[in-house]
């Protein structure tokens, strides 16, 4: 009787426990349990169909489609809530699923996903991401064929179709934001300098900086003249950097390094001057306080078109702001793909749903809920009617801007392995600016997996 | 008397669901992470290449540092942490002392918070306009750049695990004074031991069991801090904080390199080991040590 009562209560606490370990069929829970595993993706996507992903509604002629978003802000809710409802009145025979996702956890779960199968039909892909998921491994469509009769190929700037092109093929459409120069107006007056008329040159940018810059008793810098990032992203202003100083790529066409040419030396220079030299104080993601320009802790920045200048317009004095497009033929462009996964279960309503997120009155509606800058030629006035001054700076950007990291997978490496913690280095004086561009190819070649 | 015992399958039974998630969620992932450790796995390709990532970890300047860095966390935390628990909670175990139910509950409530949590207030007081700023030059004191001086880093850190964890130890002491006879400091007292003597004479021999416990704990959770690193510094500036976990993370899910990770996680499960095995050896788990006379 007692090993009865003992085997029976065995089994109701190893049913009990198989249970709570068990997934309940969501697409949350699925891409939670997927691991990364050498399955193909053909046996992923029938575990994906069993788990009721991409199941019917009743009425038998809706298709049920999931996007994912990046960024869970209220911003960002919006748009998805936009997107639902545009796409299922343009399209009646799909039932669409927009999710916002917090941006810290976006790309383990893209990845995640997609190595198990389970990922949404169409994804806002973070352009620095991109790299990662498709340039080896395809793992969105490849559009060239799959779209005949489009109108973004005229209506969508060529540097924009081209910024989506992975290995010769179009993979998505870019949401950009951009870079324009910000500087405070008051603080080029109160420093004898011409309140509209920014530097031209980074001997100018450096001149203008070494006049602004407010330090204190202390040694801590109040206002930096000109702001760069110390940590997290010193990527961003390098490239910048690297752009008024007339160079258009990082690497070649092998991703070989092209630090050392004496433009780059010059800007990495130029940066650690700029920290040495207490012009600008250490910033990084992780302070509290945020840009130290929107923070009025800055006089000159390079910042981004969406976010920060929704801060500026909401937390300074907007009309003691100055901005332009940077001195630079070349700028650099960031921002989400729209593209579509290649393992959907539905490609043709995919590309439905798709070709209306890259819509140009959905890009408008991007542009005011979020933020991002319309690429398509045929909004163009609706979007400076919108704010004729500052999108006017936009769209003069807009024709020359580049990416510069999505055709390389190790991009991602190289900036959070590679470069940002050796130019840390640099900044305390651990390294010279040339051992730090040293250390950078030895860190880089060692690991990267594309040689 | 028969001295064969009896075959019962009962008890095998009930530690069996324990045992198959252990083995489940434990071993598995344990053993799988040894063969990465052996193999370039960068979720596109995995190659057998030996030692290669083993003997890379000897030139690799961001493990140095980070195991360095693991180290010295752990040994200061651990032993502050220890240190002040147990002088707080010998205070607090005085009948004398008024509201020591409040101030147990005041030190100990940190140790509830989440780890993001603590992160986000600290960042707050760290950061260069922050109240920790304000109140030095309030006070006349130089502003400090806290998390962003290389040579504070750390210990900024440090400080906010110990804000943290020092509830803790100070509750595992408390209860450990309440296994103490009382008899034995009557004893004393009668004898004409001062509260010295008798803290160092009876209270932490008899303590010794606690203090192991507390040891083992706060060592193995010291050795995986992520929460504050990840949160604070992203391991800056210049490595000054990055940790053994910390660049499991790095290499496993920024740089992709499963392999290279798996490899620190083996040599972090080695460390931890040594240390636990040591410890077990030469711990004093008994306790209950003779009462030095």
């Amino acid at each position: 009787m007692k090993r009865v009562l003992a085997i029976l209560l065995t089994a109701v606490m190893l049913v009990g426990t198989l249970a709570a370990c068990g997934g309940s069929g969501s697409k949350e829970d699925s891409s939670k349990d997927a691991a990364a595993t050498d399955e193909s993706k053909d046996d992923a996507a029938d575990d994906a169909e069993a788990q009721g992903d991409t199941a019917e509604a009743d009425d038998g002629e809706k298709v049920k489609l999931t996007m994912w978003w990046g960024g869970s802000d209220s911003k960002a809710v919006a748009w998805c809530e936009y997107l639902e409802e545009t796409i299922e009145a343009q399209c009646p025979n799909i039932d669409m699923e927009v999710t916002p996702i917090a941006w810290s956890e976006y790309p383990t779960k893209i990845s995640v996903s997609l190595a198990g199968g389970t990922g949404p039909d169409i994804l806002a892909c973070g352009c620095l991401m991109l790299a990662n998921f498709d340039t080896v491994e395809h793992n969105f469509m490849r559009l060239d064929d799959k779209l005949d009769g489009w109108d973004g190929w005229d209506d969508i700037y060529p540097n924009m179709i081209e910024n989506g092109v992975v290995d010769g093929e179009f993979v998505g459409c870019l949401f950009p934001e951009l870079r324009p120069f910000f500087w405070r107006k008051d603080l080029f007056e109160a420093a004898g300098l011409d309140p509209e008329t920014p530097p031209q040159t980074l001997d100018e940018i450096y001149e203008y900086a070494e006049k602004l810059a407010v330090v204190n008793e202390d040694g801590i810098t109040t206002t930096a003249g000109f702001q760069v990032a110390t940590a997290g992203s010193c990527d961003q202003p390098l490239w910048a950097l690297m752009n008024i100083n007339g160079v258009d790529s990082m690497w070649d066409e092998n991703f070989n390094l092209r630090l050392n040419e004496p433009e780059v030396v010059e800007c990495v220079e130029f940066y650690n001057n700029i920290i040495q030299n207490k012009i600008c104080g250490f910033q990084d993601s992780f302070d509290i306080s945020g840009s130290f320009f929107v923070n009025g802790m800055a006089a000159m920045s390079l910042n981004d078109s969406c976010n920060t200048v929704i801060n500026m317009k909401e937390n300074m004095d907007w009309e003691n702001v100055g901005y332009a497009a940077p001195p630079s033929e070349l700028t650099g462009t960031y921002g989400s793909f729209i593209v579509i996964n290649n393992a959907t279960k539905h490609p043709d309503e995919a590309i439905e749903a798709w070709k209306v997120v890259c819509s140009g009155e959905a890009m408008l509606k991007n542009a005011e809920i979020v933020g991002y800058v319309p690429t398509r030629k045929s909004v163009e006035d609706e979007f400076l009617a919108m704010d004729p001054e500052f999108n006017s700076v936009l769209l003069e950007m807009l024709p020359t801007a580049k990416m510069y990291g999505v055709s390389n997978y190790d991009f991602v490496y190289l900036r959070d392995t590679c470069l940002n913690p050796t130019f840390s280095q640099m900044f305390i004086g651990e390294l010279t600016p040339q051992e730090c561009i040293d250390q950078i190819y030895s860190l880089y070649e060692d690991g990267r997996t594309i040689k | 008397m028969s001295n064969k015992r009896k075959f019962r399958i009962g008890p095998y039974l009930f530690i069996l669901p324990a045992f198959l998630v252990s083995f489940t969620f434990i071993i598995i992932p344990l053993i799988i992470s040894l063969t990465y450790s052996f193999t370039d796995y960068n979720l596109i390709s995995k190659n057998f290449i030996g030692l290669g990532n083993y003997k890379k970890l000897f030139t690799d300047i961001a493990f140095k540092r980070a195991l360095v860095n693991t180290l010295k966390y752990t040994f200061f935390v651990v032993g502050i942490n220890a240190i002040l628990g147990l002088v707080v909670a010998t205070f607090l175990n005085e009948k004398w002392l008024r509201g020591s139910k409040i101030f147990r509950t005041i030190i100990y409530t940190p140790y509830t918070v989440s780890i993001v949590a603590a992160s986000m207030i600290w960042l707050y007081l760290y950061d260069p306009n922050g109240l920790l700023n304000v109140i030095m030059s309030a006070l006349g004191l130089k502003q400090q750049l806290w998390l962003d001086n290389p040579n504070m880093a750390m210990g900024c850190l440090i400080v906010v695990a110990i804000w943290q964890g020092m509830g803790y130890c100070m509750v595992m002491y408390l209860a450990g004074y309440q296994s103490i006879p009382s008899y034995l400091y009557e004893a004393a007292r009668i004898d004409g031991a001062s509260k010295i003597q008798m803290f160092f004479k009876i209270s932490i021999p008899m303590l010794a069991p606690t203090t192991y416990l507390t040891l083992i704990m706060t060592i193995m959770s010291s050795f995986q801090v992520f929460g504050q690193v990840y949160n604070m510094t992203g391991g800056g500036p210049a490595y000054r904080t990055t940790t053994l976990v910390h660049q499991i993370y790095m290499q496993a899910f920024v740089g992709w390199k499963m392999g290279y990770a798996s490899t620190i996680s083996v040599v972090l499960l080695v460390i931890s080991m040594t240390i636990t095995l040591l410890l077990f050896r030469y711990g004093n788990r008994d306790g209950g040590a003779e009462v030095d006379q």
